[in-house]
């Protein structure tokens, strides 16, 4: 307890991080108060009041079917936000298994999960999710599936090397001593003390899961219309560039704020957390 | 000197393995999805009896074990045999060919945008460590990283392009229209490049020796240039070279949304008509591009680094 208020000390000292994380609470309430703030239905279609810019009937102005841009970004905060944290909880709870059992197991376990890790770090960036949705099809929740995947061998890696440290530890050998279970010497003693890293990953990976999920529906294989979501508003509000810069504008404007505050925190509380994380 | 051919020898043998797993991924990826060759090749005969489709079947190998396919399938890639794409009926080989050499390029200029600012901004953050420019360089770098590419590739289309005109929209390969897709793709990445070179120069210029060489009266830049960057370069480099990775899978984003013509666009456009082989064209052309350059940036390490062990 008293670790945990230190920590907390630590985190508050960062005036930087605690205004991220204020910022994406603030997201987040946006998200799950949708039905109240929006001031218009977001799917509904008004071909009369198309691409209208800014204005006092229009905050952030209207597509193309006049919809209003206000309402589809606030109703977008819930799509784009549960993206990416679904996204990052498939990874987490893949990677930090198989980081697990190949750091503790060893030997053969660990020379074939190693191996399944290089070979999904060869592809580069966005392209191994990019692969997996066109193979499961364009949906948002084979979005999700494919970017928790990629995400995979990077806690796989940090899992593992943490968990190497940790299983050097002589409270390990006394508790196998005293008859311990390899199970329960995980559930008791491995995993309680990685748990900070896999906060502090989970975090951090947080922004790149969204960036990489409002990627693939800027592209066109997320979220399919009449959704809102801000990747795909970005992508279907390019066509109309040149006439009405709201549309794509504000939703990137959106995607750019909730990855920057999501940083600010996650650099404060690996900071806070554990200093040793710092690259 | 033998210590790095064995070296190199063992790094180019842990890659066979590698790559097989990652065409076979591809290979698969391709083979799940539903609805065989088959399919397609009979969508204009919905009565084709089932003799002719187990004949077709038997003739595209498809009744074969999966792991024989894989490798037909791979002898068939190695030979340059990649088959025709089903969107322009051209060899997939000929289109990868054509496009390619703008991916690389488009690559190439946004590493060197992304060096160029972030190396520099990275030095400068650490040498004045705790500063207003430290702030500022950090700052800008926290904006790199957390950029959308396609969001500020937009952004920049909006601004030179409508607004000042002074910059095409889309590109067709000639140097004007490169400025902004790498100029999106390089400052996407320079945010990653600074932090990395501010956290590599701060713990060198904490090591004893750095005191040693300002307590032995040494200018301020040579110990900055001579003493600590030298030593910054080599993680560095390492680290570049991942980026690489990050670099090639964001031209995928950034070539569709200046419609670059290069290998990430054409990947886009074979999802987007379901264009499969053309798919794992594109796909095994990136990574294996991938997987070069890190074997390259390993074994530049090893020749540079004295402290590698080769074991």
């Amino acid at each position: 307890m008293a670790q945990r208020m230190a920590t907390w000390r630590r985190f508050t000292r960062r005036k930087t991080a605690v205004f991220g994380l204020s910022v994406y609470v603030v997201i987040l309430l946006i998200a799950l108060f949708a039905p109240y703030l929006a001031p218009r239905d977001p799917a509904t279609q008004d071909v009369m009041k198309g691409l209208q810019p800014p204005s006092a009937e229009y905050l952030l102005g209207s597509d193309e079917y006049g919809r209003d841009i206000l309402s589809r970004i606030i109703y977008g905060a819930r799509i784009s936000m549960t993206v990416g944290i679904i996204s990052v909880t498939i990874s987490a709870m893949i990677g930090t298994f198989l980081g697990l059992i190949s750091g503790f197991y060893g030997g053969k376990v660990e020379a074939v999960i190693m191996r399944i890790v290089d070979i999904m770090l060869s592809f580069p960036g966005i392209l191994l999710a990019l692969i997996i949705v066109s193979t499961l099809g364009r949906d948002i929740q084979y979005v999700m599936i494919a970017v928790g995947i990629s995400g995979v061998p990077n806690y796989a890696r940090m899992v593992r090397g943490a968990v190497l440290g940790v299983k050097e530890n002589e409270y390990i050998e006394a508790a196998r001593a005293a008859g311990a279970a390899n199970l329960s010497i995980i559930a008791r003693h491995v995993l309680p003390n990685i748990f900070a890293i896999i906060i502090v990953l989970t975090t951090l990976s947080l922004p790149g899961s969204i960036l990489s999920a409002a990627a693939l529906s800027f592209i066109g294989l997320g979220v399919q219309p009449p959704t809102a979501e801000w990747g795909r508003m970005l992508g279907d509000g390019r066509a109309f560039i040149e006439t009405a810069w709201w549309i794509s504008t504000f939703p990137g404007l959106m995607i750019f704020i909730s990855v920057i505050s999501i940083n600010l925190f996650g650099d404060g509380l690996r900071d806070a957390l554990d200093p040793r994380l710092k690259t | 000197m033998k210590g790095i051919q064995a070296y190199i020898v063992r790094r180019l043998l842990l890659l066979i393995p590698t790559v097989l797993g990652m065409t076979f991924v591809i290979f698969m990826a391709v083979h799940m999805i539903p609805g065989d060759p088959v399919s397609y090749i009979l969508s204009d005969m919905p009565y084709a009896s089932p003799e002719l489709i187990a004949q077709l079947r038997a003739q595209l190998g498809l009744d074969r074990p999966l792991h024989e396919q894989y490798l037909t399938w791979l002898a068939r890639m190695v030979q340059g045999d990649w088959g025709l794409s089903f969107r322009t009926w051209r060899p997939i080989i000929a289109e990868v060919a054509e496009r390619y050499p703008n991916t690389v390029r488009l690559a190439i200029a946004a590493v060197f945008t992304a060096i160029s600012i972030g190396i520099p901004a990275g030095i400068v953050a650490a040498v004045k460590h705790n500063s207003k420019v430290d702030y500022l360089c950090m700052t800008g770098a926290l904006f790199g990283v957390s950029m959308p590419s396609f969001w500020l590739g937009i952004m920049f289309i909006l601004i030179f392009s409508v607004q000042l005109r002074i910059l095409p929209t889309s590109g067709t390969g000639s140097i004007v229209s490169l400025v902004m897709p790498a100029l999106t793709l390089g400052l996407v990445n320079a945010g990653s490049i600074a932090r990395i070179t501010r956290s590599g120069m701060l713990e060198v210029l904490r090591q004893d020796y750095i005191r040693t060489a300002r307590a032995k009266g040494l200018a301020e830049q040579i110990v900055v240039y001579r003493h600590a960057l030298k030593n910054t370069l080599i993680p560095l480099l390492t680290m570049t070279g991942m980026q690489f990775g990050f670099l090639l899978g964001g031209t995928v984003i950034v070539e569709t949304v200046f419609a670059w013509p290069g290998i990430g666009r054409l990947a886009i456009m074979a999802i987007q008509s379901r264009d499969l082989p053309m798919l794992q064209g594109c796909v095994l052309v990136l990574t294996t591009t991938f997987v070069t350059i890190n074997l390259v940036v390993d074994i530049i390490y090893a020749f540079i680094d004295p402290r590698i062990k080769y074991e």
